[in-house]
């Protein structure tokens, strides 16, 4: 009995976690994040880099 | 809007950046399994993080380029663009095996990268200038070949079209003039930047795939500080007295990384492996026999993509790679059985030539959706499927060599201009009615041959010919949307057709990855 209600659990939060993913998916929201966000922070942390330019 | 079918396909992008607000409405079903593989590429990241964690976290924070990954999952999405059914299903496979290789590779270069520390991963590495493949190095059981540029420029200006023009930008700035080779100036200008990973026990360069990549190389190997070994290839590789020589310079690469490693070379190894590197090679060219079918899945822009990475980086040592190939296989041998046709929006059969433009890698889904032309393989396509004998040692150490001497960017724009005309040849074996010829205007190979090439058009009356410029990875001399804009005066002024979609036809996408 504990061990189906750990398995319905489980499934439960299985489908939740794929409907919930589904959302990042169709919203494009990772990209989103990454360019908007996190890309450009990167370009501030390459451009602030040191170095060693030469032919 | 969220499972409203897309009439106008502009609207659901940003305009200039060309990030998404939503995915592609594909049909449930179709729309259900990108989502489904949308997560097995999140796995695929997810696993590749775990490789190296701080080591890769260093790499992301230290190298430009390495940046430019982080736009994979969009560029994915773009060349899925107007994908439904069995072509989603065959380019979904393919790129996954794509991702698993070029992952597993990058997570190896972070590792043996003495930037961060000294790691004895360095000298299990053998560092080689692209398009040359890894077989020579497959005798060394412990060894992993490391393709030296691949990552920071070719795959790089495929994910980030702003990334090229950092690394040009800085080589020109050291005088190098502007119509030089794109990709040779990307090389440098990430050498001249220090941006390449200080990774690797020795490193072989070589003169491929032609004379520009020999000035690369010299400026390239100043940066390394490791045992180098210069092996060329003949230029004139038809002519079979050039095969002595050019074996002699694989024996070459076998005996200076086996003197510089102290490592064993494994010939029954190596004779086993390219065994394996012909099964791909056999499963290719069954994959040619079903373009020319009406009811092939393959096409736009993956299976390129896949035959080149498979030649950069497999040789016949990834399995998966292979694996990937028979199940594509296996869907077009369905399609085929039960006569599906897979583009259904398709109004021409078309394959692309000559060098592309890498930062408008997905033309191929455009002509498509925009304009209904369906690619069915591009030049690379044709480059290093030679089968390697594999009953004796010296045989196949030539047999390699030719491989290498028919790769990428080499079969068709070096050893005679003959080769680089092959494509009417592949036009009428895949029943195509049209041919988009790239002029990539600062490939002096082929740009000397654009003018013969548009007069041997004449006599081939029923297969039409577009040429369209670019500048290989270079958007801000021509950009995607020059490009695009050549074939839509291609296809109204002398096809006299109208666009699938409109909102296709004329929009920037500059300012986006």
């Amino acid at each position: 009995m504990k061990a189906t209600k750990i398995l319905a659990k489980a499934a439960l939060l299985g489908v939740g976690a794929y409907l919930g993913m589904f959302l990042v998916y169709w919203f494009n929201i990772e990209n989103k994040v990454i360019f908007y966000a996190v890309r450009p922070l990167l370009n501030k942390i390459y451009d602030s880099k040191d170095r060693d330019v030469k032919i | 809007m969220l499972f409203k079918k897309e009439t106008c396909s502009r609207d659901r992008f940003y305009d200039k950046t060309g990030i998404a607000k939503h995915r592609e409405w594909r049909g449930f079903l179709d729309t259900v399994y990108d989502y489904n593989q949308w997560l097995v590429n999140l796995g695929i990241m997810g696993m590749f993080m775990t490789k190296s964690p701080l080591r890769i976290m260093k790499g992301m924070l230290e190298y430009r380029w390495f940046g430019s990954y982080l736009g994979a999952f969009h560029w994915i999405d773009k060349c899925m663009e107007g994908l439904t059914g069995p072509a989603l299903r065959v380019a979904h496979t393919q790129m996954h095996a794509i991702m698993k290789l070029s992952t597993e590779k990058l997570a190896l270069m972070m590792k043996g990268d003495r930037r961060f520390g000294d790691t004895p991963d360095a000298d299990k590495q053998v560092l080689f200038e692209q398009t040359m493949g890894p077989e020579i190095l497959t005798g060394f059981e412990n060894l992993d070949p490391m393709c030296m540029e691949a990552f920071q420029c070719l795959i790089g200006s495929y994910m980030d079209q702003q990334l090229p023009p950092v690394y040009i930008d800085t080589v020109e700035h050291y005088g190098l003039p502007a119509d030089s080779c794109r990709l040779s100036a990307t090389a440098v200008g990430v050498a001249i930047k220090d941006d390449f990973p200080l990774n690797g026990s020795c490193l072989i360069v070589n003169n491929m795939p032609c004379d520009s990549s020999t000035m690369n190389s010299q400026l390239i190997r100043r940066r390394y500080n490791i045992p180098e070994k210069v092996a060329t290839l003949p230029m004139r590789w038809d002519d079979p007295n050039t095969d002595k020589y050019a074996g002699e310079q694989m024996k070459k690469i076998i005996s200076f990384v086996s003197e510089t490693t102290g490592e064993q070379y494994d010939y029954d190894l190596f004779l086993k492996t390219m065994e394996k590197h012909n099964e791909e090679v056999l499963l290719e060219r069954e994959q040619w026999d079903n373009l020319a079918t009406a009811y092939t899945p393959f096409g736009a822009s993956i299976c390129n993509l896949f035959h080149t990475s498979m030649y950069a980086f497999s040789g016949g040592t990834l399995p998966y790679v292979t694996n990937a190939l028979r199940k594509s296989m296996k869907i077009a041998e369905r399609c085929y059985k039960e006569k599906i046709n897979c583009w259904p929006k398709a109004r021409h059969r078309a394959i692309i030539w000559a060098g592309p433009g890498c930062y408008f890698f997905h033309f191929a889904n455009w002509l498509y959706n925009c304009w209904g032309i369906h690619i069915l393989a591009q030049m690379d396509n044709f480059e290093g499927n030679i089968l390697i004998p594999t009953d004796n040692v010296e045989d196949a150490i030539i047999g390699v060599a030719k491989n290498y001497e028919n790769g990428i960017m080499r079969r068709h724009l070096t050893g005679g201009y003959e080769h680089l005309f092959e494509f009417w040849g592949w036009a009428e074996k895949l029943n195509c009615d049209l041919v988009v010829m790239n002029e990539d205007i600062t490939c002096k190979g082929a740009l000397g041959l654009t003018g013969l090439v548009s007069e041997s058009a004449k006599e081939h009356p029923s297969i039409n010919m577009m040429v369209v410029q670019n500048d290989l990875f270079d958007h801000r001399t021509i950009s995607r949307n020059d490009m695009r804009r050549e074939v839509n005066q291609f296809m109204t002024a002398v096809m006299q057709e109208e666009p699938l979609d409109p909102s296709l036809l004329d929009f920037d996408d500059d300012m986006g990855w």
